[in-house]
């Protein structure tokens, strides 16, 4: 079939206003009906539309079981990197339905959209011609975060900046990262990768009992990163394989020496938010000078009340905040533990007992001056969260 | 990467990741599961603001999406006073209210103080469609029979929830619970 710019224009108008009509009251006041019959129905319909009414698509890829083995491999590290982050994190229990009825309720709700959202890009993008591809991909990817990324949430409750940094961190920008692989994928190499790395990394969300309470810096880096470095990665092969590009064009492709930044910036993440065994602390008050000042990183090793003798500095849990100080006395009554501990620049102990079930764990070093910018900003983050009321 | 090479690591991965399903799947009784997990982008079950308590007696602040901390001031034995909060669902997905859990200030455990009473409403299986909220009030009363004279009362509430999968109806004047 002839292509068609104009049928690919009315289609993405037809998108935007649907993206519009999901934030109607309507929709708001019939979200079961919407959920469960007017998407699924609305994005496989136009999928029926576009695959009969454009007819057979002829795209140029010549490297379509590489790119599917790379998003194959891309939703493995993506399921096996939350799995293993579980291991030193606590899990709970996944809001999803995980019974059978359930599953099969999230394919029809989810799934159907997912896949046919996908094939609706592949064929929208390559209804026109190659100068216009990218064009159409972007508009297309747009309406999709506009629709995917619920703004609505904005509107309910106070909002701070630290949430907007949040909500933008774990959802726009894996969302943004997914979109420009999907996009690349329908340029040049079909539609299954695309469905396969989605559907791959949502039917490990929808099927396991459990999922890890993973923080939002973790979730945020994991779903930002693993789709741009696997569009890297098909870029590479798509250049390695295209005969008129040179052998430097090639080289600079090459997405191997990234790799290792990429895994080392990761590692520091998941050390920084406290996934490991040991983890990173901000000194925030002058209460252990001379050993610890503002500013100062002190790492903890998590532990229990056998590993802690009287003389360590240990950390332990308070009521919204943690506090470092050292233990000048271990009691034990009625098989607990008790900690009575001080800081070294205070003049007194502190006024509670520390129960065995507050210790976190103990420092085994230091590093000075790191700490400033966490300290910073927790002093934002704390004072826009800060809605006590008034007595 | 090489076909072989990539075929391989396919193996390799999918070996590893059925090594961990056994894995959770011998292990589960020693995993510590607590709460909901908070799976991004779809799910966002939260308490928002308005959360209040009796003029005089204290403060409630919300901690986390799914803790709000109360510190409550007592005058006398018998006195009582009561906390408001709303629970929203502002993901895309209808939710199901499944628990309440009252724990100590630290969140460490189980509130346990024998001088004080905290009634809690009913929430199980309250449903929560897209962009609904639900009003929920606690009342915490003092022991009559206390010998102290002032009493403070420190304590989290938490929630879990999960998947709602029956029709539910959008209430905009969704009723308040209290405590039963």
């Amino acid at each position: 079939m002839q292509k068609s710019k104009k049928a690919t224009i009315g289609i993405i108008i037809l998108m935007f206003l649907y993206g519009l009509f999901t934030y109607s009251n309507w929709v708001k006041q019939n979200n079961f009906i919407y959920l469960y019959v007017i998407n699924p129905v609305f994005w496989l319909s136009l999928a029926c539309i576009l695959k009969y009414g454009f007819g057979k698509t002829y795209d140029k890829s010549k490297n379509k079981k590489e790119i599917i083995q790379y998003c194959s491999i891309g939703v493995l590290i993506y399921i096996i990197t939350y799995m293993v982050s579980g291991l030193f994190i606590t899990f709970g229990k996944n809001p999803y339905s995980t019974t059978a009825s359930g599953v099969l309720t999230n394919l029809w709700i989810l799934a159907v959209a997912i896949v046919s959202k996908e094939y609706i890009r592949y064929k929208l993008v390559q209804n026109v011609y190659e100068k216009e591809k990218i064009k159409v991909a972007v508009v297309i990817s747009i309406i999709y975060i506009f629709i995917d990324f619920n703004i609505s949430r904005f509107f309910y409750g106070q909002i701070t900046v630290f949430y907007i940094v949040k909500q933008i961190a774990q959802n726009l920008i894996p969302l943004i990262g997914k979109n420009i692989l999907y996009s690349y994928i329908s340029i040049n190499s079909g539609y299954i990768p695309s469905i396969i790395y989605e559907l791959g990394t949502k039917l490990y969300l929808w099927m396991s009992p459990i999922l890890p309470n993973s923080p939002w810096v973790m979730v945020a880096i994991i779903d930002g990163v693993i789709p741009v470095i696997i569009c890297v990665y098909i870029r590479y092969v798509n250049t390695k394989k295209d005969i008129f590009k040179s052998r430097d064009r090639i080289n600079s492709t090459n997405p191997k020496s990234i790799i290792p930044l990429v895994i080392g910036i990761i590692l520091a993440i998941w050390f920084a938010t406290g996934v490991f065994p040991i983890k990173p602390v901000a000194i925030a008050s002058g209460s252990m000078e001379k050993e610890l000042f503002v500013g100062d990183v002190a790492v903890v090793k998590k532990c229990n009340s056998n590993d802690v003798v009287v003389g360590d500095i240990i950390e332990y849990q308070m009521e919204g905040y943690t506090v470092i100080h050292r233990i000048i006395e271990k009691r034990q009554r009625n098989g607990q533990f008790y900690f009575v501990t001080k800081g070294d620049n205070n003049k007194l102990p502190d006024a509670e007992e520390v129960k065995e079930g507050q210790l976190i764990g103990k420092i085994i070093f230091k590093v000075r001056y790191v700490g400033y910018p966490a300290i910073w900003l927790h002093i934002i983050q704390t004072d826009e969260a800060n809605i006590k009321v008034e007595t | 990467m090489k076909k072989i090479k990539r075929n391989n690591v396919l193996i390799i991965l999918v070996v590893l990741l059925l090594a961990l399903a056994v894995g959770y799947a011998a292990f589960q009784q020693v995993l510590t599961v607590t709460g909901t997990a908070s799976a991004a982008g779809t799910w966002e079950v939260k308490f928002i603001d308005p959360t209040t308590i009796t003029t005089g007696h204290g403060t409630a602040t919300i901690t986390a999406d799914d803790a709000v901390t109360v510190n409550a001031t007592l005058g006398f034995p018998g006195d009582g006073c009561q906390v408001t909060v709303h629970i929203t669902n502002t993901g895309s997905i209808p939710a199901k209210l499944t628990k309440l859990e009252l724990l100590n200030a630290t969140g460490l455990a189980a509130f346990a103080d024998d001088d004080i009473t905290i009634t809690t409403p009913a929430i199980q299986g309250e449903t929560l469609a897209a962009g609904e909220t639900c009003e929920f009030t606690f009342a915490i009363a003092w022991n009559e029979d206390s010998t102290a004279t002032t009493k403070d009362v420190g304590f989290q509430i938490k929630f879990t929830y999960d998947q709602n999968t029956t029709p539910v109806t959008v209430d905009t004047e969704h009723p308040t619970h209290t405590n039963s």
